[in-house]
């Protein structure tokens, strides 16, 4: 008797970002995490999504495996189109969205990816605002829900998310929170099996609100965890929940001899 | 002919000068010539990156970096830039940050020669606190609060390539980045290349062209001219010279 391998935070954030962007009109999307990544592919493979991904190498829409950044290009297949670097940043004005990992998001919705402390001589530099300001509509992927990075006040505004066209989301591993722009402040839209939303609550170092019965997120087909595994067949989807410096390490090392083989095979 | 010996781009580089380098993270950047910029005794260099990564980190421990224009520096799947870091907090050099778009809208007016561009930003972000070069202002045509950026001087902008005809036309097959803005900018470009190629190939391969012959000032054959970062498609990451690194050692 065979027993399928456990379900992963990975798998579970990638099939939540999946739902979410089937409901999406075509549109260009940038994915900063890997789970975020194998999510929009698994939705454009099953999900009848149309989410197009800018990926490394100017390929436009590719429809190939989740890879390290420099190596993405080899495995982008079938790209519909090759726009360049300032090709994609112009989707900026068409309806770009971007979703997002900064390394703090506060309760007024805004984001940190420039320096925790002081701007001018920071605690720790970050390594730069980035597209975050650009972006015509802006989501954030948290993969570790922590009161580190959703904090009451961001040392930094990046970017203030508030005000674009469409309610930001977050994603983290305990579920999905909206931007509710009539009370200013996050709202619980859906939670996975078994948090609550005190728990939730008591990670979070800002007032999450609820309205009503929060919805439970189902658990993910298994028919669609071999789709994901065969848009991310090298798990990258997992590296977004490593943590310690040495198991990081080691983790992108497999990853990266895995990658090595399929170049050569 | 526009072919030269990597140590005679040397007495191009002084110091003060604005450097722009293209590339993007750790893939194509043109390491071999920003060690030329080292060795060449340059200091207080005013540099424009767009994402940068070994070339800022490499700069900053020679000590060559007055100001630091970037949307980001990092060394991608490895992690925050160390020397960068270091850099940043100690309030060492002089930092202006940028959006990527907001960025590229700069070269592309430094590149038409125009002083300013107008670009489509989030209203709210600091940026517009911490750097100069981004104002706002009322458009003249519909009264509008928009936003502006300065175009930059860029006096020399390093490259590196795939491929390159010894006239300057220069092939990539991977991204072009801002490699373009940069070249078209700068009052001198230099591009060093994985490869020479001859006119048979050109012919070949004219829809790879990604910059034209005339905004090429001079052309260096560097095969390896990225390493330990990549320069896909011919080669990736050296892995364990970054790691190495992160740990410590010299970048």
């Amino acid at each position: 008797m065979t027993t399928s391998p456990p379900i992963t935070q990975g798998d579970l954030l990638a099939w939540t970002i999946a739902r979410w962007a089937a409901g999406l009109p075509r549109m260009t999307t940038f994915a900063a995490s890997a789970a975020a990544t194998a999510g929009l592919r698994l939705a454009q493979e099953r999900l009848g999504g149309k989410p197009a991904l800018w990926g490394h190498g100017g390929a436009y829409d590719p429809r190939g495996e989740v890879a390290l950044y420099q190596r993405a290009q080899l495995f982008n297949r079938k790209p519909h189109a090759r726009i360049g670097l300032p090709g994609a940043l112009e989707t900026m004005s068409h309806g770009n969205r971007l979703l997002a990992t900064p390394a703090q998001v506060d309760g007024a919705a805004n984001a940190n990816l420039s320096a925790i402390g002081n701007w001018a001589t920071p605690k720790v530099a970050m390594g730069g605002a980035r597209g975050l300001p650009d972006a015509a509509e802006i989501h954030f992927v948290l993969p570790m829900h922590s009161v580190r990075q959703l904090v009451k006040r961001v040392d930094f505004i990046s970017t203030a998310a508030a005000n674009r066209r469409a309610p930001p989301c977050l994603f983290t591993e305990l579920g999905v929170m909206q931007w509710w722009p009539q009370r200013g402040a996050w709202r619980l839209k859906e939670r996975h099996a078994g948090v609550t939303l005190a728990h939730i609550q008591e990670r979070t170092g800002f007032t999450v609100l609820a309205e009503g019965e929060v919805p439970e997120i189902p658990p993910v087909p298994q028919e669609l965890i071999a789709v994901l595994n065969q848009v991310d067949p090298r798990r990258m989807r997992d590296l977004d929940f490593v943590t310690g410096t040495a198991q990081r390490q080691q983790a992108m090392t497999d990853i990266e001899t895995a990658e090595a083989e399929a170049c050569r095979s | 002919m526009k072919v030269v010996a990597l140590s005679s781009i040397a007495p191009l580089m002084r110091s003060g000068m604005r450097v722009g380098i293209g590339g993007f993270g750790l893939d194509r950047k043109p390491l071999a010539l920003v060690d030329v910029l080292i060795q060449s005794g340059a200091r207080d260099l005013d540099l424009q990156v767009y994402a940068g990564g070994l070339d800022v980190e490499r700069l900053l421990h020679a000590g060559a970096i007055k100001r630091i224009a970037f949307t980001h520096v990092g060394l991608d799947q490895f992690g925050l830039a160390p020397a960068f870091r270091k850099a940043r907090e100690s309030g060492r050099i002089e930092a202006e940050e940028w959006s990527e778009w907001s960025m590229l809208v700069a070269w592309r007016a430094a590149a038409e020669r125009v002083p300013f561009a107008t670009v489509a930003i989030d209203p709210a972000t600091e940026l517009f606190r911490v750097n100069p070069s981004l104002q706002r202002t009322r458009c003249p045509f519909t009264g509008d609060d928009i936003a502006v950026v300065k175009a930059p001087k860029i006096d020399l902008a390093l490259l590196h390539a795939e491929a390159v005809h010894p006239d300057g036309w220069v092939i990539n097959s991977g991204d072009e980045y801002a490699d373009i803005l940069l070249a078209r900018s700068a009052t001198i470009t230099v591009v060093s290349a994985e490869r020479l190629i001859d006119d048979a190939e050109l012919e070949r391969r004219w829809r790879d062209v990604q910059i034209i012959d005339t905004l090429v000032d001079h052309v260096v054959h560097v095969p390896n001219g990225a390493t330990p970062g990549s320069c896909v498609p011919n080669y990736g990451v050296n892995s364990q010279a970054i790691t190495a690194y992160v740990a410590g050692g010299k970048p």
